[in-house]
């Protein structure tokens, strides 16, 4: 089968790399980004170089049909490993962006700046971006409308408390109920509550009374 | 990286086959491999000698230390030294794959079978140990050396230690929540 080896060779002249080589980058390269704990400088121009070729090889194969078997499966194991390797390298990294894509593309500008190699590859860039507006959008809607629960939350959070201080004299308490009637309670020394925290959280800041 | 992601980079070694068949120079894109002649020995990589194997096109060659006597001498020095000793690349991942898939080019499989796992055994036992001591002392040291460990062994301690870390984070933000 010598067509194969004539399409990866058009490849070379464009890229300067050997197909060999280009492999060999891209395994260091996905070898280097399961291993980090954080995302490594893009590497995409290999992947898209190795998927040309994966093509290019795909197109050689199917005019082949009816050559030795062998040699076709040995090209198309080859094949197999090669977008194996691929799609993992790039799977890593989109897990990574996903996992933090606000700091990706801080760390993406601030390298773009300094003049570093870049972190993100054009369509990663985009992907990144989409994903933190996405996802900018999503906890608008749900989030930020839950954080007035979480203020209501903290308004139902009863506490334990106990009395430190003489004379600390008593605490209104709305009922829950019913708007208008309120609770009066005492506050007296050595006593233990279990109360809404709100109404005491400044008898507390001001050490008169003692979170258990 | 986990063991599977490990055993597929072994896959990319090179290993010496006796073909039973005569093929002409096959252009991969990761580069050109034979010419193969019937009982010419070649080199090939790992992941293409277990396929040739699997179609009964040629025996694997082991490497020269998958031998009882060299996994002997590979016990016996691990047993020795206190530090992890220097095996040959991907050792524990390249015989796994070949016991699994040539086990019968390879000679007293059996015993070079129990050997391995000895071997793997003791050096497991040796990082756990010493997996300990990185981590009690963990506030002063953040680095530790380890040139001779193998990547398979890397894949198991990594999980150790990112557990222990969360572990670790638990336990300070509990003592932290305490103390207040």
């Amino acid at each position: 089968m010598a067509e194969p080896s004539t399409a990866s060779q058009s490849t070379d002249d464009e890229e300067f790399l050997t197909p060999t080589e280009v492999i060999r980058r891209m395994t260091v390269a996905w070898q280097n980004e399961l291993a980090a704990p954080c995302l490594m400088p893009t590497e995409m121009d290999l992947v898209d170089i190795l998927l040309d070729q994966i093509k290019g090889m795909e197109e050689n194969i199917a005019r082949q049909q009816e050559k030795v078997q062998l040699k076709i499966s040995l090209h198309r194991m080859e094949l197999q490993r090669i977008s194996y390797m691929t799609s993992d390298y790039v799977r890593a990294r989109l897990l990574k962006i996903e996992a933090n894509p606000r700091r990706v593309l801080a760390e993406h500008e601030r390298r773009v700046a300094e003049g570093l190699s870049a972190l993100l590859d054009d369509n990663e860039l985009e992907f990144t971006k989409n994903f933190v507006n996405a996802e900018a959008q999503l906890l608008g809607k749900t989030v930020l409308e839950k954080s007035r629960f979480l203020r209501e939350d903290l308004e139902i959070e009863c506490v334990y408390v106990k009395v430190v201080e003489e004379d600390v004299g008593e605490i209104v308490l709305q009922d829950n109920l019913d708007p208008n009637s309120e609770h009066v309670i005492a506050l007296n020394k050595d006593e233990i509550h279990l109360i809404p925290f709100v109404p005491i959280r400044h008898l507390v800041e001001q050490g008169k009374l003692q979170l258990l | 990286m986990n063991a599977r992601k490990c055993e597929f980079m072994a896959q990319n070694l090179e290993i010496e086959i006796v073909p039973r068949i005569t093929e002409r120079v096959i252009h991969l894109i990761s580069g050109d491999v034979g010419p193969f002649e019937a009982s010419i020995p070649a080199k090939v990589p790992v992941w293409m000698a277990t396929m040739l194997k699997r179609k009964h096109h040629c025996h694997i060659v082991c490497p020269e230390w998958m031998t009882v006597d060299e996994l002997k001498q590979i016990l016996a020095a691990e047993n020795e030294i206190m530090p992890l000793t220097q095996l040959p690349d991907f050792f524990f991942e390249l015989s796994h794959i070949l016991v699994r898939e040539a086990h019968d080019d390879i000679k007293d499989v059996d015993q070079v079978k129990s050997l391995i796992q000895d071997i793997y055994d003791k050096r497991e036992a040796k990082l756990r140990t010493s997996t300990l001591e990185f981590l009690s002392k963990q506030r002063s040291v953040t680095h530790a050396r380890m040139s001779a460990v193998q990547p398979i062994e890397i894949a198991g301690a990594r999980t150790t230690l990112k557990a222990c870390r969360q572990l670790s984070l638990v336990i300070r933000n509990h003592q932290q929540t305490t103390q207040h």
